[in-house]
């Protein structure tokens, strides 16, 4: 046996890794300052606290000065610490079927458990900080005013929020109307919380806040168009807490300037985020935060780097506009991709696709969050004959363990790699 | 003694090696239960398809491993994915545009193979074990038959017992009562064919030629008679269908020892 072709198998992955961003570190102490003031706030009563879904009327609430906590993100913390297992359990026991959203499972079994993922970030955040007002927007799922509606009933907090239309094909005027006077009889209810009247000057503020954050981050995900790409899909997802939880404050804006500084430098300097970038690759629905650490390995393995993705391009909010704010958040949080119907969510696909000069399209069907698993009525099918390209479909969960088979997902990257460099031996 | 190119199939209920020569003819095969050790049960299927032809391992000019252990095999010249090999191995006997449907302990599999032998689309099961090789064991054990008796009987009833489920839990619940009900174990255990080819055929696309390879192929007949009959076209059959995937690792083992020859 010929010696020279020895040590092929079982090749460390970490000299495919590049180191991470300086960014990213910088997301994590702004996400601890984020979760710590909250905290502060929950402790001593200084500040009002409104729980808000993630693609809530967050300017809303910030332009009446509360302090915004996003539990979809707390869930998505659970899910990459491995949290969840654990703790899902007590939610079925509140009478959560299995098969629902696992953010909702994690969220309410570490509320029923007692425990919290921001205990990981300050350790002396014992539970989530307590709302004055818990607001949803049905955009992305029922489970959402579910999830908010067993909190207000725990907690004997307000549950407002509102009902987004879904599978929408073009955003109508008729639609934009409906949310956008949902979104205004809302500020009555939070006025009374609140105890203090809107106050437009700051919400006009808060939603050019937003705009800003929102045009900087989608111009730190098109340098994915760059080949090869300063971004990666985990460093991506790892870089959207701030986006998330700050949008609409001067921190986000600040953050997301270093970051587009960051990638610029490494476009500049020719660094990639992972070496050797020989497959882009887009990613559709949810990320699987059990396994993040090692989705990134096994794609930076064979040379694949996830370039785009609907999750991290869903909070791009091109509409948002500050000399119109409440009816410019009624379109923006209208037309988002996952409120689509599947049409439009097709063609919004194939552009990207090109735009990024994707090699090939992975559908992520999570088991447990049919409303962003896009592959379940013939779409990679039909993308795959008119993209001309690989598409594949995995199966696994955003956040349930028991749900991903990460043996099976590593055949299928690996198999979809060979695919699309037939021939080629590892 | 002329050389053989080794592909080595660590699948999850057996390890599979063929051994080719430079004419892509099979020379040696064997095969083991995989265990839990797929390394040592990579080496000893190695040595017994070597031992099969009269070979010795300095006789293997490169081997290739695929499966689910593909990664523990670490004498290895190269690693490829079971679909790659499934592809290789099935355009050896099938050198046109063809699907091939690979029923195995653990997976069901089809993979697209176009008339140069390059694998385009292909799926696998979700996570479920409904038209596995498992979901057969599962149900023989179950009916405290040796799975080894289990095509005879199939072949032999006379009409099958409906089971409405894919799910070997829930399957196992249907056929208890069937016997409950007095059916003939032929007619249960053909019911239990027919339910997983319903299964596999969700998977098969009408556009293709339709090959089948895998454990269960090899060992069930039956399956590809009962697929022929629901597709309503010819289904066909390598000439050593557990090995599809082993042989394919082979020829790429062949390709690795070739490039280095250049």
């Amino acid at each position: 046996m010929p010696e020279d072709y020895k040590q092929t198998a079982a090749e460390p992955t970490k000299r495919f890794l590049i180191g991470k961003l300086r960014a990213q570190s910088l997301a994590s102490k702004v996400m601890a300052d984020h979760y710590t003031e909250l905290h502060h706030a929950s402790q001593t009563g200084t500040q009002k606290i409104a729980w808000c879904s993630s693609v809530g009327p967050a300017e809303l609430l910030r332009g009446m000065g509360f302090l915004v906590y996003f539990p979809e993100n707390h869930a998505a913390m659970l899910g990459a610490a491995r949290q969840s297992e654990a703790v899902m359990r007590y939610a079925g026991q509140e009478g959560y079927a299995p098969e629902i959203c696992s953010y909702l499972r994690s969220d309410v079994g570490a509320f029923q458990n007692r425990m919290t993922a921001l205990s990981r970030i300050n350790k002396d955040i014992l539970s989530p900080p307590h709302p004055d007002v818990l607001v949803y927007n049905t955009n992305q799922c029922r489970d959402i005013k579910d999830w908010f509606s067993w909190y207000g009933r725990r907690l004997d907090v307000p549950c407002i929020g509102i009902q987004s239309p879904r599978g929408i094909d073009e955003v109508t005027a008729e639609y934009i109307d409906s949310v956008t006077k949902q979104l205004q009889n809302l500020i009555a209810p939070l006025e009374q919380i609140s105890r203090t009247k809107l106050n437009m000057d700051k919400l006009h503020r808060t939603t050019a806040l937003s705009k800003q954050c929102s045009d900087l981050w989608k111009r730190a995900l098109q340098t994915g168009r760059t080949s090869p790409s300063p971004l990666s899909f985990h460093a991506a997802l790892t870089l959207m807490g701030p986006v998330v939880t700050a949008r609409g404050t001067q921190t986000a804006v600040d953050f997301l300037i270093a970051l587009n500084d960051e990638l610029d430098a490494r476009i500049s300097e020719g660094v990639p985020a992972i070496k050797n970038e020989r497959r882009r690759i887009y990613w559709d629905g949810m990320p699987i935060w059990s396994r993040l650490a090692e989705m990134h390995r096994l794609f930076s393995s064979v040379g694949a780097n996830i370039t785009a993705s609907t999750y991290c391009n869903s909070w791009i909010f091109e509409s948002l506009d500050s000399e119109h704010p409440i009816p410019s958040m009624a379109k923006a949080y209208t037309e988002l991709f996952i409120a689509r119907s599947d049409d439009a969510k097709e063609q919004y696909l194939r552009t990207t696709a090109r735009e990024f000069r994707i090699d090939g399209i992975i559908f992520h069907e999570s088991k447990t969050c049919p409303n962003n698993s896009n592959s379940r009525y013939g779409m990679p099918e039909r993308l795959r004959k008119s993209l001309k390209i690989p598409v594949m479909t995995l199966y696994g969960d955003h956040v349930d363990g028991s749900m991903t088979d990460i043996e099976r997902i590593t055949t299928q990257v690996e198999a979809f790699a060979e695919q699309l460099d037939e021939g080629t031996i590892s | 003694m002329s050389t053989v190119f080794a592909g080595i199939d660590v699948g999850s209920s057996a390890t599979k090696v063929a051994l080719i020569n430079s004419n892509n003819e099979l020379k040696g095969s064997a095969t083991v239960p995989t265990g839990i050790q797929f390394g040592p049960a990579a080496k000893t299927a190695l040595q017994s398809a070597l031992d099969a032809c009269g070979r010795e391992i300095t006789d293997v000019a490169a081997t290739v491993s695929c499966g689910y252990g593909r990664r523990n095999v670490d004498f290895a010249d190269g690693v490829q994915t079971e679909i790659a090999c499934l592809a290789k191995g099935i355009h050896l006997s099938f050198p046109e545009d063809i699907l091939v449907l690979d029923l195995g302990g653990r997976d069901i599999k089809t993979v697209e193979v176009d008339a140069s032998g390059t694998f385009g689309d292909f799926k696998m099961n979700s996570q479920c074990a409904a038209g596995t090789g498992v979901f057969l064991e599962d149900l023989a054990a179950r009916m405290q038959i040796p799975i080894g008796q289990f095509n005879q009987l199939g072949e032999s009833a006379s009409a099958p017992v409906p089971l409405g489920s894919h799910c070997a839990v829930f399957a196992a619940g249907e056929v208890l009562a069937a016997a409950g009900r007095g059916a003939s174990i032929e007619n249960i255990v053909l019911g239990i064919y027919y339910s997983m080819v319903k299964k596999v055929t969700e998977m098969i696309s009408h556009r293709h030629n339709i090959v089948i390879s895998g454990g269960v192929a090899a060992h069930h007949p039956i399956v590809r008679r009962l697929l022929t009959e629901s597709l309503g076209r010819q289904v066909r059959i390598p000439p050593h269908a557990q090995f599809t995937g082993a042989l394919g690792a082979a020829l790429f083992a062949q390709k690795i020892y070739t490039a280095k020859e250049e």
